[in-house]
C-alpha cells in the first residue's frame, strides 16, 4: 500500500515539474504603445516566450519613441518642429515608403495631412470646425508631393507643412514584431495592436487564427469572423473609430487629403488583409476614403495582392468570401 | 356502482383537487436555487398520486387535468400551461406504468422525475436551445428528493385514507 | 410501502449519476450568445461591459447587463420575470431562459471566442 501511495505522489510531483517545458503553453502580455493598448500573445516553451515577448515589448518601445508625433526625441517630431532635416535609415525608409503609398492610392493616403488633422483638433482632442479659409490656408500645404529629398536622407517640408506616420506606425510596428517573435523562437503567435492584428504561424492544434471585426454600430455585435493564416496581416479603418459631433453632424478623423474634409465615403468599415502589415494600413485608410467604387477598382490593379471586407452599413463586400463567416448579406467581388 | 360510493368518489376528488390548489401554492412559494428560478419542488404531485392509488387510473387522469388547468389559473400564466400539461402527463404515464410493478416511494420518485423532465424538454422544442440539458442533473436531482418526500407521506396517507375512501 | 431492494439500488445509481454531472467542472465562459424565437440574433464578449435591451416574442423585452465577466437580466416586462431572478452567468453552458419572450441568454467557452478583434 505504501508502495503504491509513494508511487502515486513520485507521479504527481513529475507530471508537476513539466509544465515549463510543455510547447503548447500561452503566454499573453499588455503592453502600452502608441497611444493605444497592445496585446501580443505567443505559443511556445514557456522561457523562450517570456524572453521573446520581452524582445517585442522593447521594439515596440523603441518603435513609439522613434516615430512619435508627439514624443521631443523622435526625429518625426524634429522635422515636423524645423521643417526640414535629416533622418536615420530606417525612419528614412519609412517616410519613402510613405510617400510611395500616398502616389501609390493617388493621395488617398497621405501621410503629409498632419497639419489638417492638427487644424480638426484631432490628436489633441480639442475639435473645432475649421472655416473655409483656414482649410484652404492650411490645405495649401498638404500634398506628398511637396515633399522634397535630397541626398536620400535630407528632407524639406513646405511651410506650414508636417508629416505624421501614424497612418503605417502601427501597421510597420505589426510587421517588426512579428519579425522579432520569429526570431525569438517563437512558432506560433498573435498580436492585436490597437487593432492591427499580425499573425505567425498557425496555432498549436494547426488551426488557423480567427479574428472577429467589429460592427461600427457598436452594439457589440461582430460583422463577421476571417479566419487567417500565418504571416497575415488585417487591419480596419472607420469613421466610426474616432469622431466628434457638432449641431447634428458627425465629423470623423478620416480626412480627405484632397477636400479638407471628413472624406465623403459610402463605406463606414474597411478591412485589408495581406502579407505586407505597412501597407495593409495605408490601404485601409485610402480605401475608405475612396469609397466603394473606386476600392473595388484599386484591388483589381493591384493583381489583387491583398483581399479586402467593405461593409456600406448594410452589405459587405468581399474578396474572400471564404475567409469570412458573417449572418450579414454579402457580395463577392470578383475581377473581370 | 351505488350512488354513495359515485358520491364518495366525486368528493374525494374535489377534495384532493383543492389539496393539489394548496400545494401548487406552496411550490410557487419556495424557491429551490437562483440558478433554477423556475423550478419547483413538486408538492403537488402528493394528491395525484393519493388519487391514483385510491381513485383509480380515470379519476386520477381527471384529477392530473385539474390540477394542471386550476393550478395554471391561479398561479401561472399562458405559457406554464404548457409546461405544466407536458410535465405533468409525463409524470402521470410514467406513474401509471410503474403503479403495478414497484413501492409508492418509487413511483413517486419516478413521477417527480418525469415531471421536470417534461418541462424541461418542451422548454427545449420551444426555444430551439439544447442549452438547457444543462440544468437538467440539478432540477432531477430535485424531483428525485421531493418525490421521496412526498412518496413517504403518500404512503402512510394512502394507507390511512384507504378504508375511508375505497 | 417501503421500497423494494432494486428500486434502492436503481435510485442510488441514478443519484450518483446525476450528481457526477451536476458537479462535472465547466469551462469559464468568454462570449454571450443571444438567441430570440430559436434565431441566434447577437454575440458578445464577456469582458467589455455593456447594457442592452433585447426584444422578443409576444413584445416582452428584457435588458441584458454585462459586467465583470458576467451577464445578468437587469429588467424585464415578462409576465413572470424567473429571468430577472436568475444570478449572474458566467461559465460555458449556464443559460438565461425568458421563456414567455422566448429569449435564451448562453454563455460559451473559449473555443467559441475569436483569437483577436480588429476595428
Amino acid at each position: 500500500m505504501k508502495k503504491i501511495i509513494s508511487l502515486f505522489v513520485i507521479c504527481t510531483l513529475l507530471t508537476g515539474c513539466g509544465e515549463p517545458l510543455k510547447v503548447d503553453t500561452k503566454r499573453s502580455q499588455t503592453v502600452y504603445a502608441m497611444d493605444t493598448v497592445m496585446t501580443l500573445t505567443v505559443y511556445g516553451d514557456g522561457y523562450v516566450a517570456d524572453g521573446a515577448l520581452e524582445a517585442a515589448e522593447a521594439e515596440l518601445h523603441r518603435l513609439d519613441a522613434l516615430l512619435s508625433i508627439s514624443q521631443k526625441d523622435s526625429e518625426i517630431y524634429a522635422l515636423n518642429r524645423k521643417g526640414s532635416g535629416v533622418l536615420s535609415q530606417e525612419v528614412c525608409g519609412l517616410v519613402f515608403r510613405a510617400l510611395q503609398l500616398a502616389d501609390d492610392t493617388k493621395g488617398a493616403f497621405d501621410p503629409t495631412v498632419y497639419p489638417l488633422m492638427e487644424l480638426w483638433g484631432f490628436p489633441a482632442e480639442q475639435y473645432h470646425i475649421p472655416v473655409q479659409s483656414e482649410l484652404e490656408h492650411v490645405n495649401a500645404a498638404v500634398g506628398y508631393g511637396q515633399v522634397h529629398c535630397q541626398g536620400g536622407s535630407d528632407f524639406t517640408l513646405p511651410s506650414g507643412g508636417g508629416i505624421d506616420l501614424g497612418g503605417i506606425a502601427k501597421g510597420y510596428a505589426a510587421q517588426q514584431v512579428i519579425d522579432v517573435l520569429s526570431n525569438n523562437a517563437i512558432p506560433s503567435a498573435i498580436i492585436s495592436l490597437g487593432g492591427n492584428v499580425g499573425t505567425l504561424g498557425q496555432k498549436p492544434d494547426g488551426s488557423s487564427w480567427t479574428v472577429a471585426i467589429e460592427n461600427p454600430d457598436r452594439s457589440g455585435n461582430y460583422l463577421g469572423e476571417l479566419t487567417l493564416d500565418g504571416g497575415c496581416f488585417a487591419i480596419t479603418s472607420g469613421g466610426y473609430q474616432r469622431y466628434f459631433e457638432q449641431d447634428g453632424t458627425i465629423y470623423h478623423h478620416i480626412l480627405d487629403p484632397h477636400t479638407g474634409y471628413p472624406a465623403q465615403s459610402d463605406l463606414t468599415s474597411v478591412t485589408i488583409i495581406s502579407q505586407d502589415g505597412t501597407a495593409a494600413d495605408a490601404y485601409s485608410t485610402a480605401l475608405f476614403v475612396m469609397g466603394k467604387d473606386k476600392a473595388v477598382e484599386f484591388w483589381g490593379t493591384h493583381e489583387r495582392a491583398f483581399d479586402m471586407v467593405l461593409y456600406d452599413g448594410q452589405t459587405i463586400y468581399t474578396t474572400c468570401p471564404g475567409k469570412l463567416k458573417t449572418e450579414l448579406p454579402v457580395e463577392t467581388i470578383r475581377w473581370g | 356502482m351505488p350512488s354513495s360510493d359515485k358520491t364518495k368518489k366525486l368528493t374525494s376528488l374535489a377534495l384532493l383537487a383543492a389539496v393539489s390548489l394548496v400545494l401548487s401554492w406552496l411550490d410557487s412559494l419556495i424557491p429551490i436555487s437562483t440558478a433554477l428560478p423556475g423550478a419547483k419542488l413538486g408538492l403537488a404531485n402528493l394528491s395525484v398520486l393519493i388519487g391514483l392509488y385510491l381513485l383509480g387510473p380515470g379519476s386520477g387522469t381527471v384529477l392530473c387535468f385539474l390540477k394542471i388547468l386550476l393550478s395554471t389559473i391561479l398561479f401561472g400564466n399562458a405559457f406554464s400551461f404548457f409546461y405544466a400539461l407536458a410535465g405533468g402527463i409525463l409524470s402521470f404515464l410514467g406513474m401509471l406504468l410503474l403503479k403495478s410493478r414497484c413501492s409508492v416511494i418509487f413511483v413517486s420518485v419516478m413521477g417527480g422525475m418525469l415531471h421536470n423532465l417534461g418541462q424541461i424538454l418542451v422548454a427545449m422544442v420551444v426555444l430551439e436551445t439544447a442549452g438547457l440539458l444543462g440544468y437538467l442533473p440539478v432540477l432531477l436531482l430535485c424531483g428525485l428528493g421531493a418525490g421521496c418526500a412526498m412518496g413517504l407521506i403518500g404512503g402512510i396517507l394512502i394507507q390511512r385514507l384507504h378504508p375511508l375512501i375505497s | 410501502m417501503g421500497l423494494k431492494k432494486t428500486e434502492i439500488m436503481v435510485l442510488a445509481a441514478l443519484v450518483t449519476a446525476l450528481a457526477v454531472w451536476a458537479l462535472w467542472p465547466k469551462a469559464s465562459g468568454s462570449t454571450v450568445i443571444v438567441t430570440v424565437d430559436g434565431e441566434k440574433t447577437e454575440t458578445y464578449l464577456l469582458d467589455k461591459n455593456l447594457q442592452m435591451s433585447i426584444e422578443g416574442y409576444g413584445g416582452f423585452s428584457l435588458k441584458l447587463t454585462v459586467e465583470n465577466g458576467q451577464a445578468w437580466v437587469e429588467d424585464s416586462t415578462c409576465p413572470d420575470l424567473i429571468c430577472q431572478h436568475h444570478r449572474p452567468i458566467s461559465k460555458a453552458g449556464e443559460q438565461i431562459v425568458c421563456l414567455p419572450a422566448r429569449i435564451v441568454i448562453t454563455v460559451t467557452g473559449e473555443e467559441e471566442a475569436p483569437d483577436a478583434v480588429i476595428g
